[in-house]
């Protein structure tokens, strides 16, 4: 067992030094620190091993050595993090404008950003969940420098990847927020769950939060939140333990982007025939589609009378926490009479117009509103040459799609380029990792 | 700025506009972008638009190219005569009535680095400009992406040529082409490739009538 064990320990290693040449976002140097971290593990179980050297083998030092081994073979799963984390499969300068977007909610946190099949957000390492066993000292030094919570958010990248459903990052922002304030926000949703049994309130508290979370995507995210979320949410899915049925999610988060920005859709023209291709209902609708007989009829609606009172507490708790992010009306109707027309020419939002010497790098928020605003009203107008004709649209958005990464490389680079004085960059570090690192796998998870 | 977006001319961002836009001369410098595509011969066997997929599988260009994105601080270093694909950093879109020339500075040109082989604009295009760069020094030259690499000279057209040359106003007026991804995907179009794979089929049967009444000898 113990020349397995070593021989998997040498194993790893030439691993973790494969993933040490991968480059990933210089915005989160969690990878070089995750990396170490999984040094270090293995350091202490290389430790271990030593020290069974000189025992004799017996049945104790063998369920040791087992012991050790698996703690070795669970460095693969810990590398395997990373293997989607790197730059081929979730762009540089997308992780860097997400970041601000969670480092505004809770800057002490860190974040991993990985491509995967599903947006979820999870707890990768939590500092209470140290590691009793690490006993050599890099070990111990990479589970301090890991830091006190690290979230790895899961978005669709790669092949995979369009720019169309990035706000729906911002539903994972609202994850975030919940974490960070779980009890302030457990006391706002227990009256809901009055009157029900401990299984029963859990799954209404696990429906309610994901409400709250949605309605932060269109606090964060504005209209584009709610069009990338009615596209993902597409289809009517039975309910479960996790989630409710996906139209009333779809449908609470449009009224609360109806009501909001009215006015910013009736200055541009938006008739109520533009809204056919979006489906929604209202909550007097949502009550009579309620499967009578299904386990979660109850439930269901209780929720959807809940609906406008769950929408007005996330709201308030993210206006008390997240002032800063909010997509206001304001914004959206600025942000469509400057950049709406030039974006129709090709001409994307990455910076503000006017003077050369004045112009400012536009919001992540703004970009993808002006894009989802083409994409579910104007896409006709777009004045971009497509070969074929048949399979206009695809080609359209396809070509939205790369208009909308270019403005968000292009806005970020200007950022860049103008805080760069200050700062040292922490690309290099991200690159070439020499610190530690300590995992866990995910505790709480959700998902859109 | 011109208010009609139809009509602007669009390079941006311009990160340093008085250094980028100098009064003393008649271009606009454009900065290294953060997309590279690298050459590695060893993934190719010969670049031939003709050559048969079947018996040249290796004949597909992108497979030439290694995919980079380099963010700001990272560098690439170009060796003694490689050649590397890259974007500008500035998104460009030309109006109906202009063109563009693509020139690279004399700065780098005396270390040995020449760019833009292909170096017209046509107008109504979009996106960044693809850059073809190729180190003919005598030492590896490390670039960075954000330096102002090349030079843009702008022409006004007459679109009124253009209209005595076709007889009718051109229809791609007020639509606008996006750049093509760096690495093409074929050298000719579609039709000039499917011209000269006939001339080729039938210089290939002439030679193997002549073959076969023994005025071309076989190879050995």
């Amino acid at each position: 067992m113990e020349t397995t064990a070593r021989f998997y320990l040498e194993r790893m290693r030439l691993q973790i030094e494969r993933a040490k040449r991968s480059h990933f976002p210089g915005a989160s140097d969690v990878p070089a620190r995750w990396l170490a971290y999984i040094d270090g593990k293995l350091k202490t179980a290389e430790l271990g091993l030593n020290g069974l050297k000189d025992l004799p083998s017996d049945a104790r030092t063998d369920l040791q050595a087992e012991w050790l081994l698996t703690r070795i073979l669970s460095c693969d799963e810990d590398l395997d993090v990373l293997a989607r984390a790197d730059t081929t499969q979730v762009a540089d300068f997308v992780v860097t404008a997400l970041m601000r977007w969670f480092k505004a909610v809770d800057h002490t946190s860190e974040y991993l950003f990985t491509s995967d099949n599903v947006f979820e957000v999870s707890q990768l390492f939590e500092d209470n969940l140290q590691e009793a066993e690490a006993t050599h000292p890099d070990h111990i030094e990479a589970i301090r420098r890991l830091g006190k919570t690290v979230y790895r958010i899961r978005m669709p990248g790669g092949a995979l990847g369009t720019a169309l459903h990035v706000p729906l990052v911002a539903h994972e922002v609202g994850h975030v927020l919940i974490f960070a304030f779980l009890e302030e926000i457990e006391s706002e949703i227990a009256p809901f769950c009055a009157e029900l049994g401990e299984e029963q309130a859990e799954i209404l508290t696990n429906w309610i939060v994901e409400i709250v979370a949605d309605t932060i995507c269109g606090f964060v995210a504005g209209p584009a939140g709610f069009f990338a979320l009615h596209e993902k949410l597409r289809g009517n899915n039975v309910p479960d333990e996790n989630y409710p049925q996906n139209y009333v999610r779809t449908s609470s988060l449009a009224y609360f982007v109806h009501r909001k920005y009215k006015s910013v859709f009736a200055a541009n023209k938006v008739r109520k025939a533009d809204w056919k291709d979006w489906a929604i209902r209202s909550d007097a609708d949502l009550l009579t589609e309620i499967e009578e007989h299904s386990d979660y009829a109850n439930l269901s609606r209780r929720l959807i009378e809940a609906l406008p009172q769950i929408r007005d507490i996330a709201s308030k708790f993210a206006r008390i926490h997240i002032p800063d992010l909010e997509y206001l009306p304001a914004r959206y109707a600025a942000d469509l009479e400057m950049h709406l027309e030039s974006f129709l020419f090709a001409i994307p939002p990455f910076e503000t117009d006017g003077d050369l010497r004045s112009r400012k790098p536009t919001e992540l928020a703004s970009i993808l509103n002006v894009a989802w605003f083409i994409a579910a009203f104007r896409l006709d107008k777009l004045r971009i040459k497509v070969a074929d004709v048949a399979d206009k649209k695809g080609k359209l958005l396809v070509a939205l799609d790369q208009l909308i990464l270019k403005a968000i490389e292009l806005s970020e680079l200007r950022r860049q380029w103008e805080d760069d004085d200050e700062r040292p960059s922490t690309q290099e570090t991200a690159r070439t990792p020499d610190g530690e690192g300590s995992g866990k796998t995910s505790r709480r998870r959700t998902s859109a | 700025m011109e208010k009609d977006p139809a009509k602007r001319l669009v390079v941006a961002p311009l990160l340093e506009p008085t250094e980028q836009l100098s009064g003393t001369q008649a271009s606009i410098d454009v900065r290294l972008g953060c997309e590279f595509r690298l050459a590695s011969a060893a993934n190719i066997n010969v670049l031939d638009e003709l050559a048969d997929a079947q018996t040249n599988p290796f004949v597909d260009l992108p497979r030439l190219y290694n995919n980079l994105y380099v963010p700001l601080g990272g560098g690439v270093t170009i060796h003694p005569h490689q050649l590397v694909l890259a974007h500008t950093l500035e998104y460009i879109r030309l109006p109906q009535d202009l063109m563009a020339y693509v020139v690279g500075r004399s700065s780098f040109g005396r270390l040995g680095l020449i760019v833009a082989t292909a170096i017209g604009v046509h107008p109504n295009f979009y996106g960044p400009l693809t850059l073809e760069i190729r180190n003919l020094g005598e030492a590896p030259l490390r670039l960075y992406p954000g330096q102002t690499i090349a030079q843009l000279f702008f022409h006004t057209l007459d679109p009124i040529a253009e209209q005595r040359l076709w007889g009718e106003p051109d229809v791609r007026f007020g639509t606008f082409a996006p750049s093509n991804e760096p690495v093409p995907n074929r050298v000719s179009s579609k039709r000039t490739s499917s011209r000269l794979r006939a001339f080729r089929k039938r210089r290939d049967e002439a030679d193997s009538q002549l073959r076969a009444v023994g005025q071309i000898k076989e190879a050995p």
